[in-house]
């Protein structure tokens, strides 16, 4: 996209202006003040709906509906159109955007689909470069670098799925401890159903086989559910459905009793004892403690960053390049001995959580039964056990201070595995339920011990698929996130890459003439972009460390170039670089014209400046044309900047002669005129007195100027003579004599243009007074520039000699190098 | 027109689909659908990785 006419009313400082680039670069200069950032603010406004700069950090209380319009206007007023030309399209199209509706874009709906993706890359604000930015490159910490610039190519994208599919695999991590948590209870079910103390295969296929045998059953190979009563006839005595097993029964109250065994006991006391000498360990020690507890939320910092981010992706706190993970590197090293206490703590909470587990296997099928034979005074016994026993639980599962809170002796801690009464509770429970229940047969038991085991194996086989499934998930998020991973980095790598190897050409093009040997380094390390650069043989270093700013000014708008190609996709053309360059010094900047009229020439610029002989470098290097350099000039709240360029000079005060308003037309002479004659003057190199303040009236450029001319007629017409070239020498002297008489008339008008004339001094007099003096100075303008190509003519020098004076052509072209005696 | 056709995510999501088909961990089906997740930028929402995985680990079965 580029614009070929830009009208603005009524935004930031501006009433009303239109502006013609026509498809070609611009620069709009003029003091601070004046009302050049209203035109860098009006574009973001046409293509985004709003204003970058009325946003961000320190914009509280501004707002775009407030302070995007003119002060004195209301949104409705505020309005920026625009022609544009886009690469798709043959015919330009006409857009506009209101204030008052900021986000809709006014434009013929046929061409809407070809806006939109222009709209979208715009909202990325790829295209405007401002001195912020640079600093942003340039001296900010690699994190931030890789941030703007990874920003600026529009791939934060990629980071936000970078911390999706690491969530991903946290995710998984979580559900994979999970379904190892129900793979131990499924075990302890089992366990509590064969009677084993721990969980092993063989003892479980021996019980099987066991109760297989006195159905007379072939034995199992392996224990499957659906195998466990595999060719078993059930004998008519077997009753399938569920009853009390007064065999079983024994066996779940063995299982509950089986706590109270002096072994049993003494290992809880001690499990119990060791962990509490843990935990206070760890409550007198913050520290250790606080690295405890951290630990995980560590673990999980060091997952969601990589080496070298510079921003904790917990609480966005700004770190310098490595120290983030260095930190957390840090933090994990002191707490390896959290960790051990850490491991240790986890060790013995297992044991305990194991053998709750257990008793939890049995005591809920102990509670139904004892409910059938009501027994209210034990029913309740065992139903204050069981929610004992779930505290106990919950204070395990993860271990924390929790536990030490349960304010239990190692005694009590025993009474919480089993009631103190127990032995009695259950002697009463047993003896009820044999009185009420028959003894089970063998054969009865047998069969109820594989229905149970069936159900067991059942929930073991179920947790052992799901381990496995989610530990498979669990491998594939690792790899998805590790190959993502690896993808970013190898295509930045590339990337990073072909934008050093053209930086380094693009910066050696401006300050190539002292820092030939320029190389750079522009290096990915992790989230983190480092960027050095060569200092006169010295090695490299970072780039605001030794360079001065002006350098620095350079390598940022260098780098940002380099970046150009990758940018804005061949949608926006237009690049807008908004006071880049205000500490880059003349002679470089002189370079840098030539950068951009040669590596860029498909762009279409839009440069702001405060700087006029910056200004005045962009006409005569020609990246603008005469009509492409606007000066913002006499800015008032009222009405806007005063705008004026060479280009519509005569026509503005023909435009005045004709409304009879000659004092307008001076002005216009006048200011026209500096501006003219101080292009003129830089492209000649005339001498001209130095003014601290920097202005110069006509007064003091124009006779320079002309005084110059006239020497460089002069020194070709020798150099021809010299050559023996007749016909130049010829020429050179109709030259002179031509300028020789538009001085003279120009001598003796050129009062009538002086600032110390008057402005009411014009009041009284009429256009034929005007018109002579206006003539006299427009045929003085006329001898400075080419009749083909417009352009100012200009010295060209090798070294400090001059060598020609020519224009940008070559229709003009004198010699100013006599030819060497021999 | 600058030179660029395609864009840099794409440049990293090719990539990455290229990594991922060579892992071997990951059948065309599944490749394919996570491609157009990428592509579509869902990939953002981790849940719709999921459910990708939970099929592929189906798939497996």
């Amino acid at each position: 996209m580029k614009i070929i006419e830009l009208e603005i009313y009524n935004m930031r400082g501006i009433r009303d202006i239109l502006l013609a680039p026509k498809e070609q670069n611009l620069v709009v200069w003029g003091p601070n003040g004046s009302g050049k950032s209203g035109v860098v603010d009006a574009v973001d406004f046409l293509l985004t709906g709003k204003i970058t700069r009325l946003t961000g950090e320190g914009s509280k209380g501004v707002s775009l509906n407030k302070h995007g319009p003119h002060i004195d206007c209301k949104p409705e007023e505020a309005i920026v159109r625009a022609k544009i030309k886009l690469p798709n399209l043959s015919e330009p199209i006409e857009i506009k955007r209101c204030m008052g509706n900021p986000s809709r874009l006014e434009c013929d709906k046929a061409v809407l689909h070809h806006l939109e993706p222009i709209m979208a890359l715009a909202k990325q604000g790829q295209h405007v470069l401002t001195r912020r930015e640079i600093l942003r490159y340039i001296t900010s910490e690699g994190g931030s670098r890789a941030q703007e610039i990874q920003s600026l190519l529009n791939i934060s994208e990629v980071e936000d799925i970078r911390k999706s599919l690491v969530k991903v695999q946290n995710d998984f991590g979580k559900e994979f401890q999970s379904a190892k948590m129900n793979l131990d209870k499924a075990k302890s079910s089992i366990n509590a159903t064969i009677q084993n103390t721990s969980f092993s295969d063989e003892a479980l296929l021996i019980a099987i086989n066991k109760s297989r045998a006195v159905f007379g059953a072939f034995p199992l190979i392996h224990s499957t559910s659906s195998d466990l009563k595999n060719s078993i006839k059930l004998p008519t005595a077997v009753k399938s459905e569920r009853s009390v097993n007064t065999t079983l029964f024994q066996n779940d109250i063995d299982n509950l009793r089986s706590i109270l065994l002096g072994k049993n006991q003494d290992e809880i006391a001690t499990y119990d004892k060791e962990l509490k000498v843990l935990l206070e360990t760890l409550k007198l020690n913050p520290e250790l403690q606080k690295a405890v507890s951290q630990q995980q939320l560590v673990m999980l910092g060091k997952n969601l960053i990589v080496e070298d981010d510079t921003i904790c992706p917990l609480c966005d706190a700004p770190w310098s390049i490595g120290e983030l993970s260095k930190h957390l590197n840090a933090k994990l090293v002191s707490s390896q001995t959290a960790e051990k206490y850490q491991s240790q703590i986890q060790n013995l909470s297992d044991k305990l959580r194991n053998r709750i587990n257990f008793i939890l296997s049995s005591l809920p099928k102990v509670i139904a039964i004892t409910e059938t034979v009501e027994l209210d005074a034990e029913l309740v016994a065992l139903r204050d056990w069981k929610v004992n026993l779930s505290i106990l639980s919950s204070a395990l599962s993860p271990v924390t201070e929790k536990y030490l809170e349960l304010h239990c002796t190692s005694d009590s801690i025993c009474s919480l595995f089993a009631p103190v009464d127990l032995l009695e509770i259950s002697n009463k429970i047993l003896n009820t339920v044999r009185s009420k229940f028959p003894e089970a047969t063998p054969e009865q038991t047998a069969w109820d011990l594989l229905t149970k085991l069936e159900e067991n194996l059942k929930v073991l086989e179920s947790a052992k698929a799901e381990l496995q499934i989610v530990s498979r998930l669990n491998q594939k998020a690792h790899i998805l996130l590790d190959k993502f991973q690896q993808a970013r980095d190898s295509t930045l790598q590339n990337l990073y890459d072909e934008i050093r190897s053209k930086f380094e050409d693009l910066y050696k093009e401006i300050h190539g003439s002292d820092e030939s040997d320029f190389e750079a380094r522009l290096e990915p390390r992790g989230a983190s972009l480092d960027l050095e650069v060569s200092f006169y043989g010295r090695g490299k270093h970072p780039p605001h460390a030794l360079h001065s700013e002006g350098h620095q000014d350079s390598m940022g708008l260098c780098l940002y170039l380099a970046l150009a190609e990758n940018l804005t996709k061949g949608l926006i053309e237009l690049v807008i670089l908004d006071d880049v360059v205000m500490s880059v010094d003349s002679e470089h900047r002189r370079e840098l014209c030539k950068l951009l009229t040669k590596n860029f020439p498909h762009r279409q610029f839009f440069i702001t400046t405060h700087d006029k002989t910056w200004a005045t470098q962009l006409k005569t290097e020609k990246v603008v044309n005469s009509k492409g350099s606007i000066e913002f000039s006499n800015w008032s709240v009222e009405t806007g900047p005063q705008i004026g360029n060479e280009s519509g000079l005569w026509e503005k005060i023909e435009k005045d002669l004709a409304n009879n308003d000659i004092p307008s037309a001076a002005a216009k002479l006048r200011r026209g005129s500096e501006q003219f004659f101080s292009e003129v003057c830089d492209a000649l190199h005339a001498s001209v007195r130095y003014k601290l303040n920097g202005r110069w009236e006509l007064g003091d450029l124009m006779p320079a100027a002309i005084s110059k001319y006239k020497t460089h007629l002069k020194s070709a017409k020798v150099a021809a003579q010299t050559w023996g070239n007749q016909d130049d020498v010829k020429s050179l002297s109709e030259t002179e004599s031509v300028l020789g008489q538009i001085t003279a008339r120009t001598d003796s008008e050129n009062w009538a243009v002086n600032a110390s004339v008057h402005y009411n001094n014009w009041a009284n007099l009429g256009t034929k007074d005007f018109r002579p003096v206006l003539e006299a100075i427009q045929d003085l303008h006329g001898a400075f520039i080419c009749s083909s190509c417009h352009n100012v003519l200009y010295v060209t020098t090798v070294g400090v000699n001059l060598d020609s004076l020519k224009c940008g052509c070559g229709k003009v072209n004198w010699n100013l190098k006599t030819k060497p005696k021999t | 027109m600058t030179k660029q056709s395609k864009s840099l995510t794409d440049e990293i999501y090719d990539e990455f689909h290229r990594l991922l088909k060579n892992s071997n961990e990951f059948d065309d089906d599944i490749l394919e659908k996570l491609n157009v997740l990428i592509k579509k930028g869902d990939m953002r929402k981790s849940q719709q990785v999921v459910t990708i995985l939970k099929e592929s680990t189906k798939v497996e079965k």
